[in-house]
């Protein structure tokens, strides 16, 4: 919304205070400035000049000397313009005018000869496009008369962030500006807007205004006849284009005026276009169409308000008029609306036909009664001015919904009370200057013993102020934030309670980057179809987002995340590790992941099993396995690990994440070549294991004691297989470890074979064992191999 | 025996020349000094010698032996010497080639999450965690955003086929400390939201956010100003000033825009304040008494600050990172340089 700091200043004497002034506290007390800056300056610089003599320059054909007076002086200018001739009446801009573009004028040689100063064209001026030759003004005009008696005087004009206004129905007109300036530097009224009245001149008709939804809340309607539809006037016209506003005729732009005026939105329509004397305010039907005066046609829904006579819709309530009831250049007679609706209603109806006109804007942010009162008076006032012999002709019709609008009561509470919340000393912000400040800003003030007993102004109770906090507010913005001192907050002194959980993430994130420099990622949230078909789930336990074309499911699983991290960097590097912390998501709840692809590891199982482990050991974990997956994991069902390659990983007998090679298919699938490693883990689950108990065991008191073997086994025979006949042979007593040394297959073992080292470790708490001792382990231990067809190798 | 000593002397020091390598020179040493050496011959032949004979001769050997064992270390030091200046010019390495060591790194946004968790948690502060699939009710009807309310238009809904949202800021967080909660006490809550809007360089959908919150008696804007300050100085470890604008969020009353005075030109005005000066950082507010009563606590007996710090921007701050995108765009060329 853009604001003319000329106009503000209508109501409120802002004398000594510099535009810049205005800007900055307008911003720490009030609302966010988008821009700020001068406009027209230059039209009080440049003035009409009379040229006197035009000679040719020495050395161009094009260029001319003008010899001009501006009323005092006269100068000669260097010109290249074709259309200028002895006395014509030009716009000249003398040394040191800044023209639009921050183009400042100095004296210059042009080809040799000395310029002092430029005539200008339209472009130039900032008025337009035509930069065919110099602007031609009056010839009756006095030379030495600013430009800005033709296209107004300088304004500085604000832009405000309207976001940040959503809140205060009463900053989206100047009026309100004004008040609000008025408070922040404690300036008088210059020309205060009261309601007083309006007497109509002439009876000629009564009108009745009739509701039948409850979305309407107030509506006034006045009939005004003997209007003339013309142009506005220059003030009007000016006023309108320094905010952005074009002139259409002089009615609407009054209407238009007013709304920027006291920020209530009015509609005019011709009376001779609505039948019959009852204003009608109801629902729309379902599917009812209507053109509005952008002349295209909408289909309402029943949750629309229409403004309607007996035959049909004239207006669409809150946001825009018919094209049918428009005023025209023939209009003689007007029914003018000053009318509340309820703000939800109008912003849905805005928001779904995508029309978030002027007036929506204001009524979605909850205008109020009296605006629309003072807004009708100012209209008639206002018409009655710029047309000669209009007059009101009819009583002014009204109807009142609005008894449950807005808040109606008042609001207790201590100026200690306001301090305590801002934090600042009375001896800082004493009670006269907390009175003085809501005086000023239109609040009723009474003192009950300490405490004060505030009536909320009109403006405030629509929508903003209904509460003590809000009053801390406006006592806070007003006051300055700038002037409260900084203070720390009294704690007692205690340590956190910890988020064991987000901690352990963080270890985990320095263990992958640190020992596997792996590089953190964030891939979205989303999945597309393709995605979504890779990794079959039940769509009953997926959750979609509501209405999204192209990545419509939330991610259950990291892999496709992963799989675009791969997609992304496959052919840029040769071997890389990526990690991401996620959530995955299912109808009814969400879990943390942790997810870890795998690139260029020349053992890709082993080198993800490692990473597995070390996260156990990270989350101290007692006890966790790998296990070979039956074919119904809905992992390996789905083909995303390699069916030989791939293992859950269990802790506490919980299925904690999968690891292992991903399945060739679907990288193919993914258009990539080579091999990857994949590791996901449910760290909810894992959070919620016990953790290790850390206790110290004794030293052995006797060594101990190994031997090792090696046997040839058939191919695919687990070290799991092995350890268990290790474990079920080795008298438990004596048993201290089993560790795995080598598997080979190839030179000197059979084709279909696989050779297996292993080393036995063996220890008693209570004697040193002896060597028969051990010997007869290793014999049984042999001989149990032995049953299994496992035969000792050489 | 005496010229035989003086021969001995002369062999002794041609051979021990003669010596190419320690080897070599322990050999001469084995020769004259050892068990079955020459000098200890002499040694042993002294018994059939006359008394003076035997004092004269063995002095004589004795000094030799001394002056053999000198000369021995003096040779065998120099043939040390020698074998290492070899060893030394055998051996070179080319520094300039890659050691090999590969690294990795966290993601920028999780860098700077730990740094502000960490300046929270030395203040005292708790971390708490809320789920990013959130119902309307925390996320919106609880912070005071009733349906219909302008401030939905501004925070643009994935809405989800079950009913519920992806949460489109922390905020909600607040609602299920207080919860758990009984005051006085402060917590952070980091997190990754969504807005349902077109990306491009400065607009993603998906972001993060860590929010924070204080109860207790008295709780005053002083106090959020004070904290917000410190907060920003542990962020950008440099003195940092601040100024409070309104700002109009449902659930604080007052509500603020926080800025900060531009780290860059220090206030004077440049490209990236946009000549203004301040730069725009983070919301924040007095907690509303509406959301303080839906969390369980007495709006008449606490009151309460909160905040909103957009971490992307932090990061983007700190980086000089002009396209937002980069952060979900696993792309290890941006990654790398962390």
């Amino acid at each position: 919304m853009l604001l003319s700091l000329s106009w503000i200043q209508e109501y409120v004497d802002l004398t000594g205070f510099s535009p810049e002034e205005i800007v900055k506290r307008l911003a720490l007390s009030t609302a966010e400035i988008e821009a700020a800056h001068w406009v027209g300056r230059h039209f009080e610089q440049v003035k009409a000049a009379r040229i006197e003599k035009i000679e040719n320059h020495p050395n161009s054909d094009k260029l001319h000397l003008a010899t001009i007076f501006d009323g005092k002086n006269t100068a000669t200018v260097v010109c290249g313009a074709p259309n200028i001739a002895e006395g014509q009446v030009v716009p000249y801009a003398s040394l040191g005018t800044v023209l639009p573009g921050d183009f400042e004028i100095k004296p210059a040689k042009i080809r040799g000869v000395e310029s002092r100063g430029m005539l200008c064209s339209v472009k130039e001026l900032g008025l337009g496009e035509d930069h065919s030759g110099i602007l031609q003004l009056d010839k009756k005009m006095e030379p030495g008369t600013p430009l800005s008696t033709l296209y107004g005087g300088a304004d500085f004009v604000i832009e405000i962030e309207n976001k940040t206004v959503n809140h205060r129905p009463d900053l989206w007109g100047h009026y309100g500006y004004a008040r609000e300036l008025r408070t922040i530097f404690n300036r008088p009224w210059k020309k205060k807007l009261d309601f007083t009245g309006i007497t109509p001149d002439k009876k000629e008709e009564t009108l009745a205004i009739e509701f039948t939804t409850d979305k309407a809340l107030h509506y006034i309607g006045v009939k005004m006849s003997g209007v003339k539809v013309g142009p506005s006037p220059r003030w009007l016209v000016e006023r309108l284009a320094a905010v952005g506003s074009r002139s259409i005729n002089n009615i609407v732009d009054i209407t238009n005026f007013v709304m920027l005026e006291t920020g209530h939105p009015l509609h005019a329509f011709d009376r001779k276009n609505i039948a019959g004397s009852t204003i009608i305010v109801r629902n729309a039907k379902a599917g009812e169409k209507f053109t509005t005066l952008d002349g295209f046609e909408r289909t309402l829904i029943d949750r629309d308000i229409v403004i309607a006579d007996k035959d049909k819709a004239v207006a669409l309530g809150g946001v825009m008029g018919g094209l049918h009831s428009e005023v025209e250049p023939g209009t003689t007679e007007l029914i003018i609306e000053s009318a509340l609706f309820d703000p939800a209603t109008i912003r849905r109806t805005a928001n779904r036909l995508d029309l978030r006109t002027d007036a929506a804007q204001r009524f979605e942010k909850a205008q109020w009664v009296e605006n629309s009162w003072l807004a009708v008076q100012r209209c008639i006032e206002l018409i009655k001015e710029l047309v000669p012999g209009a007059q009101v002709t009819s009583e002014v019709a009204h109807r009142d919904a609005s008894q449950n609008y807005g808040f109606k009561g008042t609001i207790r509470l201590s100026a200690d009370r306001i301090r305590a919340m801002l934090g600042v000393r009375r001896d800082d912000l004493p009670d006269a200057r907390i009175e003085s400040i809501l005086t000023l800003l239109e609040f009723g003030v009474t003192r009950t013993g300490d405490d004060m007993v505030l009536a909320v102004p009109p403006h405030r109770r629509s929508k903003d102020v209904s509460l003590a906090a809000d009053i801390v507010e406006e006592i806070g913005r007003i006051y300055g934030y700038d002037n409260i001192m900084p203070r720390p907050p009294l704690f007692p002194m205690l340590p956190p309670p910890r988020n064991r959980a987000l901690e352990k993430e963080e270890k985990i994130r320095d263990l992958l980057v640190r020992e596997y420099t792996g590089y953190e990622i964030l891939t979205y949230s989303f999945l597309n179809e393709t995605e979504k078909n890779a990794f079959p789930a039940p769509d009953e336990t997926l959750v979609m987002v509501q209405g999204a074309k192209e990545s419509p499911w939330l991610r259950y699983t990291m892999v496709p995340g992963m799989l675009r991290g791969l997609a992304v960097n496959h052919r840029q590097f040769e071997s890389f590790t990526l990690f991401e912390f996620g959530r995955v998501f299912r109808r009814g709840g969400e879990s943390r992941r942790l997810a870890v692809l795998l690139r260029g590891e020349s053992d890709i199982f082993r080198a993800a099993k490692r990473i597995g482990e070390s996260l156990m050991r990270e989350f101290g974990v007692p006890q966790f396995r790998f296990e070979r997956p039956t074919p119904d994991n809905p992992f390996f069902a789905a083909q995303t690990l390699h069916p030989g390659r791939g293992a859950l990983l269990t802790a506490m007998k919980k299925k904690v994440g999968i690891l292992g090679e991903l399945h060739p298919a679907l990288l193919a699938q993914w258009d990539i070549k080579g091999r990857a490693g994949y590791i996901e883990i449910d760290l909810d689950l894992l959070c919620d294991l016990p953790e290790k108990s850390e206790k110290y065991k004794p030293l052995p008191k006797f060594p101990a004691t190994f031997f090792e073997l090696t046997v040839l086994a058939p191919e695919r025979t687990e070290a799991d297989t092995l350890r268990k006949v290790v474990e079920k042979t080795v008298n438990r007593d004596t048993f201290a470890g089993c560790e795995f040394v080598s598997s080979y297959k190839g030179q000197g073992v059979p084709e279909g074979q696989v050779s297996l080292s292993l080393r036995v470790t063996l220890a008693a708490p209570d004697r040193t064992l002896t060597t028969d001792e051990m010997k007869g382990t290793q014999e049984s231990l042999i001989a149990a191999f032995d049953k299994q067809g496992w035969k000792l190798k050489g | 025996m005496k010229e035989r000593l003086e021969k001995m002397r002369g062999e002794f020091t041609a051979q021990l020349n003669g010596a190419a390598s320690p080897e070599e020179a322990e050999k001469v040493r084995v020769a004259f000094l050892g068990k079955k050496g020459a000098l200890t011959e002499v040694l042993k032949g002294m018994k059939d010698l006359t008394p003076d004979e035997r004092r004269e001769v063995g002095a004589l050997s004795n000094t030799l032996k001394d002056e053999f064992e000198k000369l021995i270390a003096a040779r065998m030091a120099t043939l040390g010497r020698v074998e290492i200046e070899k060893q030394l010019a055998a051996e070179w390495q080319d520094i300039s080639w890659p050691s090999g060591l590969k690294r990795g790194a966290a993601h920028p946004v999780a860098v700077i999450r730990r740094r502000v968790k960490d300046i929270f948690i030395s203040m005292g502060f708790e971390v708490l965690d809320g789920p990013e699939m959130e119902e309307e009710e925390f996320n919106f009807n609880k912070l005071n955003i009733p349906p219909d309310h302008p401030a939905r238009d501004s925070q643009d809904t994935f809405w989800l086929t079950d009913g519920k949202l992806l949460r489109t800021h922390t905020s909600p967080v607040q609602v299920h400390g207080m919860l758990s909660h009984t005051p006085p006490f402060k917590f952070i809550a980091p997190g990754k939201v969504y807005r349902n809007e077109a990306v491009d360089a400065s607009h993603e959908h998906t972001f993060h956010q860590i929010e924070g919150m204080v109860v207790d008696k008295n709780i005053s804007v002083a106090h959020l100003i004070y904290s917000m300050k410190t907060l920003l100085t542990g962020i950008f470890e440099k003195e940092v000033e601040v100024r409070l604008r309104p700002g109009f969020f449902p659930f604080v009353e007052p509500g603020f825009e926080l800025d900060i005075k531009c780290l860059i030109c220090g206030g004077k005005g440049c490209s990236v304040c946009k000549q203004g000066g301040w730069l725009e950082l983070m919301p924040c507010g007095m907690v509303h008494p509406n959301v303080l009563r839906h969390g369980g606590i007495d709006p008449e007996e606490f009151s309460g600050f909160a905040f909103g710090l957009g971490l992307e921007r932090l990061v983007m701050m700190k980086y000089g990172i002009d396209d937002i995108r980069l952060f979900h765009g696993a792309d290890l060329r941006f990654f790398t340089q962390f």
